[in-house]
């Protein structure tokens, strides 16, 4: 295919290529421009002209004016918090907060904190059950470390004695 | 003959050249009615280029405001190194590739008179075959690669000749005849693949 034929078509649309295939191209160019372009009419370009003149009498925003639009500002909002999200992601830490708690984890913190056993230590106790928490605390102490015993008062003496 | 026929159309392109110029000189010195005059002598040009590219009346009537906006905004910084004709169509070229590519193209034809209505209700039969063959070509027009689109598109457009393609595109006129040669052996090898 010589192209020259087509290139000569271009500047001379009268002139159309021998070649069949150049041919068949050159007309379907030939019916591309041939396509109508709808005329609006007479009233539509006389209220184009009105809508520019009104267009052309707005004061053009200064450069730093255009950045407050909301179309501008939403932008920009979007893409910071689309810049910001990797970095959150990667330096929060995991929630411990009791909002983050299941509801079985709730009612086990709640049952233990509620519980008659934390009672004693209100300053409401009554006085004969806070006597009986001394004492069952003072033998429970006395049973579970013997490490009590090495600080007796009499023992401590003895201690200084032979020191002395 | 020949060589007057192309003497006598040169003169006519400088003289309109010329004029153009004195009205933007006219504009820049601050009478508003001489950019009037230039809208109103090629607003139906930027429209045509404008529908040419959307094939729709509502988006072709934006591009056209808007490449007159935009003109009006820089006609301060027009350095007549080429036409006004050419510098205001490639405005509009640009703005209409802009709008293509975004593909915000609307589907409704606006208040655009239908060229090919009073045609249907004549010959219903053969409009209607060849306004689907020009439909097929439309879209198949919008698969070319973007310079061989702007190149057919603005050939295509009724007395372009390709010196003032190659103005609009800022290349050489061998470029842009290459460009639309190479367009149009794509469309016919998409159409062709389409009615397979």
């Amino acid at each position: 295919m010589n192209t020259h034929d087509f290139h000569d078509f271009l500047d001379h649309p009268d002139q159309f290529p021998q070649d069949p295939t150049e041919l068949e191209l050159a007309t379907m160019l030939k019916e591309l421009s041939q396509e109508t372009i709808p005329d609006p009419g007479n009233d539509y370009w006389n209220q184009f002209n009105h809508r520019l003149q009104l267009r052309l009498q707005e004061p053009k925003l200064p450069f730093w004016k255009q950045w407050f639009k909301p179309g501008v500002i939403f932008f920009a909002t979007a893409l910071g918090l689309v810049v910001a999200m990797p970095f959150t992601l990667r330096t929060s830490k995991p929630d411990r907060t009791l909002a983050s708690l299941s509801s079985d984890s709730l009612i086990v913190i709640s049952e233990m904190f509620d519980s008659d056993l934390w009672d004693p230590l209100s300053p409401e106790l009554a006085d004969s059950e806070l006597d009986h928490l001394i004492e069952t605390t003072d033998t429970l102490f006395e049973d579970s470390f013997p490490a009590f015993q090495f600080f007796d008062s009499d023992g401590w003496d003895e201690d200084l004695k032979h020191e002395g | 003959m020949i060589w007057d026929q192309t003497t006598a159309m040169h003169h006519a392109i400088r003289t309109d050249v010329d004029e153009d110029i004195a009205q933007v000189a006219r504009f820049l010195e601050g009478e508003e009615s001489a950019f009037t005059s230039l809208v109103n002598k090629y607003r139906k040009t930027v429209y045509a280029i404008a529908f040419k590219f959307t094939h729709n009346h509502q988006e072709a009537d934006d591009l056209t405001q808007d490449t007159f906006v935009k003109a009006y905004q820089g006609l301060a910084k027009f350095r007549k190194d080429s036409s006004f004709k050419t510098w205001l169509l490639r405005i509009a070229t640009n703005l209409s590739i802009n709008t293509t590519k975004s593909g915000r193209i609307r589907k409704d034809s606006g208040e655009a008179p239908e060229c090919d209505s009073q045609a249907i209700q004549i010959r219903p039969l053969e409009s209607m075959i060849a306004f689907e063959r020009k439909r097929k070509l439309y879209q198949a027009m919008v698969k070319l690669p973007p310079r061989q689109r702007e190149a057919l598109t603005l050939k295509s457009l009724q007395d372009m000749r390709c010196q003032e393609v190659a103005d609009i595109m800022e290349c050489s006129v061998g470029t842009v005849k290459a460009n639309v040669f190479n367009a149009m052996k794509n469309l016919k090898k998409l159409l062709e693949s389409e009615s397979v």
